[in-house]
């Protein structure tokens, strides 16, 4: 028997994880993660909360004038070199279903 | 105040409208017994004129065209619309002056709430009380208030502690549904 088995992701932890792999500018804040993923704001901010005490993910504040853009400023996550490497693998099923379904589809 | 003619309009005939001595403004066309216009074309201050000036009585009345599915006189047809017409208006300006309230507002600062504070460290709470901040704001901001409201509920039901608590909850059911 292993002593280490990787733990179970739920669904949403691999759907926000999925976006996070895909930003084109590696960087997502919250609201983005909610509407990518289809998740509710209450599941959205669990998850990355969790993944990010867990070290897979670093957040910065975005560095703008709130008063000159007339809005706050966002939280950007971005998936550390191991939340990449956990988040490809968790969400290899997927896209080796996508893989089969279109082949020419290549993963980043 | 308007153009009047008792003579039933023809078949492509124009209906004019002049106002004031302003020059004649062709607003509509009668052809096959139907009033076409471009509604793009005509402002929503013409319209209203249009109708006060019962200009569409120029119409004959036993023509009674067809305006959707039911058979419909043109200036019914035409009131109802502006009807909606002021309607849409109405919400576009209330939109647009909460967008403008929104916008002249002061960056947010939001001050995290007791609750947060007696579940998170104080650092924690400050942090999540202004990332759900500009979440809330960004849809107020975009008109998504119905949204927002269930955002702002779902946050608070979706904290860590919540899922924790419901989680232990869950586990301590089994544990007493099957004890070994």
């Amino acid at each position: 028997m292993m002593l280490f088995m990787p733990r179970k992701r739920s669904h949403e932890t691999r759907r926000v994880l999925q976006v996070l792999l895909d930003s084109p500018s590696e960087e997502v804040y919250g609201l983005q993660v909610t509407r990518a993923a289809g998740l509710t704001a209450g599941s959205a901010y669990a998850i990355l909360r969790r993944l990010r005490d867990e070290g897979l993910l670093t957040g910065r504040w975005e560095q703008i004038d709130a008063a000159e853009q007339g809005r706050p400023p966002r939280y950007f996550y971005r998936l550390t070199a191991e939340g990449r490497r956990v988040a490809q693998r968790e969400t290899a099923p997927e896209r080796g279903a996508l893989h089969s379904l279109m082949p020419g589809w290549v993963s980043r | 105040m308007s153009h009047q003619d008792d003579a039933p309009a023809e078949q492509g005939t124009p209906l004019w409208f002049a106002h004031h001595g302003a020059p004649q403004e062709e607003i509509a066309r009668v052809e096959h017994g139907r009033i076409l216009y471009d509604r793009d074309a005509l402002s929503e201050r013409t319209l209203e004129r249009v109708v006060e000036a019962e200009l569409l009585t120029q119409l004959d009345a036993r023509t009674r065209p067809r305006f959707g599915e039911a058979e419909e006189t043109a200036e019914a047809y035409l009131e109802r619309w502006l009807v909606l017409r002021r309607r849409a208006r109405r919400q576009r300006e209330l939109m647009e002056a909460a967008a403008r309230r929104v916008s002249a507002s002061p960056p947010v600062r939001v001050d995290p709430p007791g609750l947060a504070l007696r579940l998170f460290s104080r650092a924690d709470a400050e942090h999540y009380a202004r990332e759900w901040g500009a979440h809330l704001w960004e849809l107020v901001a975009d008109g998504e208030h119905r949204q927002a409201r269930r955002d702002r509920r779902r946050m608070a039901l979706g904290a860590p502690w919540l899922a924790l608590q419901l989680r232990t909850r869950a586990l301590l059911r089994r544990r007493l549904r099957s004890p070994r």
